[in-house]
């Protein structure tokens, strides 16, 4: 039997092996701006019948029924429970690239973190000028009713619509009226700008004669009863929409594009896509779209709301190969404040999770004595079409979505900050335009919406601009001029006063001090100097420069990582760090890495 | 969207696979090293600072594309494990039995079997044949109770609202806990007005159970003489409640009731008879020939407390009587109580503190006998809850409860009960505060409907203070409840 001391030199060894690194330089190369998940792959083919062709083949992956009662099971119990003892927590995501963001790839495209968008490019979400929909001046019975809406918790119908293509139409529910679909077109808009794969969702105003309802329809519904879908179930689903005038309000959700294969999981990958390489829970644009969630209050964030689409080549064969799978969010109709039947449910959403262990065990032994903030909420007079949705006790670390979510429950600083860093760069002129799409007929509600929504990234930007440095957008404007954009600054998210900037500049043979320019807008540019490195190689060590700068506001620095090319040659960015660590120990670690 | 096959996703079993091997590796060096040579270090899984490593070639077959290389994102090589990283393998491997236990063992067959049932739309044929009416008003729940000491048992709870009109409840309780244990309660109520403020109900319920406690009678029965009896139960009533301002409440009822006892058991406690035997203490009133009643009961409450989520605050002062005909023999007894409450809702968000005090009474009239089940008790559902149901039996109790209650879930309060009391002679003769004991309890429970209440509850019940007060009754319990 080996002694016990085995056991700690063992450890002991281990230890100090780990304690021997250094941190890897960034290499010479322009930093990731494509993912190469969104190269065509051939997937596996598999006999797949339908109506038509009894035969048919599909080359592309198998669609997955997402298990409603088991991933609310799994998340809120059995996979948190599995995760504790597997001692596995969350490190850096995968998925991000050189500069600190993510690639665009198959589930994300940088749009407004990349650029400013116009008003109309805002309003536009994920549409297409060829699928908006206009009901008050189609021509009677132009829309074909050729499907019942077959399950969730409002009514509505499919349509065909000609000259364009397929739209699910849903109504508001008679206790939030407008308030859904208002959701639904805003949320998707946002997700849109953000850079997420969408739908593209509208309002639209009908008059129902320009309805045709198809004959024989037969609809199943939430407990799995076929019924016929006929001129009483339409009547129905009529008397649940608001109405302005004689028109009725619905939601339009145009027909994904490509071959549906049901949601994304959260968590795992799918195994029969070659491009699904990452874990979901480790992906960065997932995790950090928790906070965007927060922001706009989707607490219904879990797979069923998502959508995978097989995008073939082939646009005439949808489901063959080669193609790629694009990840899709869907259905948004629970923000701004969706509420259950059960008001200490809905007091609940945001602050909670439906089953919360952590505040049921802290509450039983704390003997009720801390006050939470689901008690103290409240709803506005006049404004009950948004429950509960508010700026008070939002808490944007805190915030939760109905159940775990494991990409949500992974999120870092990092991630937050890097979906942080996007949401600020609209400001409330923006936020006004987005709420446009909700077509409030109330003046108030859409200019309550929009401040609440203004307060809430408020908190956001407060929360996670106060560690990571929020200076982002590193450019040249000339050979020598750094320039980054301070978004805390931009957004005026404290006193211009209060910034105070320092800057750095460390090579191998020493560092020395900048002297940041800040200009409006919250920009500011450093001229950087070069060092003497006439016939050195260019991925030499010694032309590898660290800028470090500190906005005086946030806790930590940012460093930007550079190759030096020479006078009149300028500099090659290559990377760039948020460190969790105090300008004087980032400088500090920096000059030791940069010396050896 | 067609059915698809279960989720080809992929779990990563590398951390298991990786603890797994890295256990293995330690005993190894344990069990067989001759030198202190370092255990051999396992392939890292996906941990946070590791880039997770390339994968294995996997088969591919003609035409599929192999899975992709995982990009280089940021074009640095993968930092070294740091000392954080290294010491999280000690957890990892000690805590991989339980890892096993919940991903393995619960987890992934859980998941097959559930979200298959899902795929296969069995949750929904199941919930169409529990659960009918065209409103699925109706519904059968499975039930289950627990308790130290007694003989567990599950159940089935079936409720049908606004059955053959609106207003028309039907509900049905069956239960069985193995030989001699069953139990079955059904009730049908009709709401009498739209505000459901007045409710008449007729119930019918049977009870056969072998595991009842019995401790003697009066206040300063032991623990230790605890002895069990059977008892078969057959009960019809008819009950009126109609609530009024706030928490008011006006209760009657009339009850035919038909008990038997026979000699009962459970876990090797003595029974009844083997103390009466003994001498521990004489044979209960009407044990051996058993009794039927038919017995009326009217309470009436002042409660100036509100619903929920109004503030808890308030008093209440109620009173109760009834009076019961012996069938069997001659006379009969009435009961009579009252009790007031005080309570302070301490932030006017349900956290309520209580203060409570009851007082019981049976006496005989015409000359009969009280059958012993019949007279005044305390623990189990009574007041004293920390103590065995059926601890204290007598002609008369005293009880003053401290209590505080507060949420902790949507639907679960938590609470805890701090308890004086105890049983006495007629008209609390022999009351003495000495003679008093203690009762705690600390539990969870349910709020909303009494017919089907969850309930977790510690609790222990103490001697009297005059013999030493010491604890010797444990009471814990786990399940729903029947408030019919």
């Amino acid at each position: 039997m080996a002694s016990e001391s085995s056991i700690g030199v063992a450890t002991l060894g281990l230890l100090l092996a780990a304690c021997a690194h250094s941190e890897p330089r960034f290499a010479l190369r322009e930093p990731m701006q494509r993912d190469t998940d969104l190269d065509p792959v051939y997937a596996p083919c598999s006999e797949r019948p339908t109506k038509k062709d009894p035969k048919h083949v599909a080359c592309s992956p198998e669609p997955y029924v997402s298990p409603l009662v088991w991933d609310g099971l799994d998340n809120s119990l059995f996979r948190p429970l599995a995760d504790v003892f597997a001692v596995d927590p969350a490190g850096p995501a995968v998925n991000v690239n050189a500069l600190d963001e993510v690639a665009d790839s198959a589930w994300f495209t940088n749009r407004l973190g990349k650029h400013k968008p116009s008003r109309e490019d805002l309003l536009a979400g994920a549409c297409h000028p060829e699928d908006i929909l206009d009901g008050e001046k189609a021509a009677p019975g132009s829309w074909h009713i050729d499907q019942g809406k077959p399950n969730g918790a409002s009514a509505g119908f499919r349509i065909r619509v000609n000259g364009k293509q397929k739209f699910m139409m849903k109504t508001d529910i008679p206790q939030q009226p407008e308030r859904p679909t208002a959701a639904s077109a805003i949320g998707a808009a946002i997700y849109h700008a953000v850079g997420f794969y969408t739908s593209c969702e509208q309002i639209v105003y009908l008059d129902p004669k320009v309805l045709f309802l198809e004959p024989g329809l037969i609809v199943t519904d939430n407990s799995g009863v076929p019924k016929p879908f006929d001129q009483a179930a339409l009547k129905k689903v009529f008397e649940q929409a608001s109405q302005r005038g004689p028109l009725l309000r619905m939601q339009a959700s145009a027909w994904l594009p490509g071959s549906l294969l049901g949601p994304f999981r959260y968590e795992g990958k799918r195994d029969d896509d070659p491009n699904d390489v990452i874990r979901h829970q480790d992906r960065r644009e997932l995790r950090g779209a928790r906070v965007l969630a927060a922001w706009i209050h989707h607490f219904d964030a879990r797979e069923q709301n998502t959508m995978d689409s097989w995008i073939a080549s082939d646009p005439e064969q949808p489901d063959s190969s080669p193609g790629y799978v694009r990840h899709y969010y869907l259905d948004t109709s629970d923000c701004f404040g969706s509420e259950w039947d059960w008001d200490e449910i809905s007091r609940r959403l945001g602050h909670s999770y439906l089953l919360d262990w952590g505040y049921l065990a802290g509450d039983f032994v704390t003997l009720g004595l801390i006050e939470r903030p689901w008690e103290r909420a409240q709803r506005k007079p006049g404004y009950e079409l948004f429950g509960y949705f508010s700026d008070r006790d939002f808490d944007p670390a805190g915030w939760k979505n109905e159940y775990p979510n494991a990409a949500f429950s992974r999120a870092t600083e990092h991630d937050n900050a890097w979906m942080t860093r996007i949401l600020s760069r609209l400001d409330r002129p923006d936020i006004d335009v987005l709420v446009e799409l909700g077509e409030f007929t109330k003046p108030e509600h859409a200019a309550y919406l929009g401040e609440v929504l203004e307060k809430r990234l408020e908190r956001i930007t407060a929360r996670y601009f106060a560690l990571l440095s929020p200076l982002a957008d590193p450019r040249f404007e000339s050979p020598d001029d750094l320039c980054l954009t301070d978004l805390a600054r931009r957004r005026g998210q404290w006193q211009a006063a209060a910034f105070r900037y320092q800057a750095q500049v460390g090579r191998a043979e020493g560092a020395s001090a900048l002297a940041p320019s800040v200009r409006d807008g919250g920009e500011l540019c450093v001229r950087l100097p070069h060092a003497r490195l006439d016939s050195v190689p260019a991925d030499d060590r010694r032309r590898y420069t660290v800028v470090l700068i500190d906005n005086g506001q946030a806790r930590y620095p940012l460093a930007v990582h550079l190759y030096d090319r020479g006078a009149g040659n300028g500099f090659s960015l290559v990377g760039l760090e948020r460190p969790e660590a105090p300008f004087a120990e980032v400088s500090a670690r920096v000059r030791s890495e940069l010396a050896h | 969207m067609r059915p698809g096959k279960r989720a080809p996703r992929s779990r990563s079993l590398r951390p298991l696979a990786a603890a797994g091997a890295l256990a293995l590796g330690l005993w190894g060096s344990l069990a067989f090293a001759a030198d202190p040579a370092p255990a051999p270090a396992a392939e890292p899984a996906a941990t946070a600072a590791a880039k997770p490593a390339p994968t294995a070639a996997p088969q591919v077959r003609p035409g599929e594309s192999p899975p992709r290389a995982l990009p280089d994102y940021d074009g640095r090589p993968a930092p070294s494990p740091d000392a954080g990283d290294v010491l999280l393998w000690v957890p990892r491997v000690l805590l991989f039995p339980l890892y096993f236990l919940t991903e393995v063992v619960l987890r992934e067959p859980l998941g097959f079997l559930i979200a298959g049932a899902e795929r296969n739309g069995l949750p929904a044929a199941l919930y169409d044949f529990f659960t009918f009416g065209e409103q699925h008003q109706a519904g059968i729940v499975p039930t289950g109770f627990v308790s130290f000491d007694f003989q567990p048992s599950v159940g089935l709870y079936a409720f049908w609202n606004d059955a053959f009109f609106k207003g028309h409840e039907l509900r049905l309780r069956a239960g069985f806990g193995g030989r001699q244990w069953l139990a079955a309660a059904f009730s049908e109520r009709f709401y009498l007005d739209a505000a459901r403020s007045h409710r008449l109900a007729l119930e019918a319920a049977l009870l056969q159970r072998p595991d009842y406690t019995y401790f003697g009678l009066g206040p300063d029965t032991r623990q230790s003489d605890l002895s069990r009896y059977g008892q078969n139960l057959l009960e019809a009533r008819v009950l009126y409640d109609q609530t009024g301002w706030r928490s008011n409440f006006l209760h009657a009822k009339v009850v035919l009731r038909s008990v038997d006892f026979r000699t009962g058991g459970y876990d090797g406690d003595p029974k009844l008879e083997e103390q009466v035997t003994r001498g521990t203490f004489p044979p209960p009133p009407r044990y051996t020939s058993g009794y039927d009643v038919l017995s009326t009961e009217l309470l009436a409450a002042l409660d100036t407390r509100e619903a929920p989520p109004a503030s808890g605050s308030g008093l209440r002062v109620g009173a109760g009587a009834g009076y019961s005909v012996d069938l069997q023999e001659h006379g009969g007894f009435v009961r009579y109580g009252a009790g007031a409450g005080a309570f302070w809702d301490l932030n006017q968000r349900q956290r309520v503190l209580a203060l409570t005090a009851t007082a019981r009474f049976v006496d005989p009239t015409g000359g009969g006998v009280i059958p012993f089940t019949e007279l005044v008790s305390l623990g189990g559902t009574e007041p004293m809850r920390g103590l065995y149901p059926g601890r204290l039996y007598d002609r008369s109790s005293a009880v003053v409860d401290l209590s505080y209650r507060w949420p902790i879930w949507i639907w679960l309060d938590g609470s805890i009960h701090n308890e004086f009391g105890n049983v006495f002679g007629p008209h609390l003769d022999g009351f003495r505060v000495e003679r008093l004991r203690w009762s705690g309890s600390i539990g969870i429970e349910s709020k909303g409907t009494p017919d089907s209440q969850f309930q977790l509850l510690f609790g222990l019940g103490s001697e009297t203070f005059e013999s030493g007060g010491k604890i010797d009754s444990l009471r814990i319990v786990a399940g729903a409840t029947s408030g019919f």
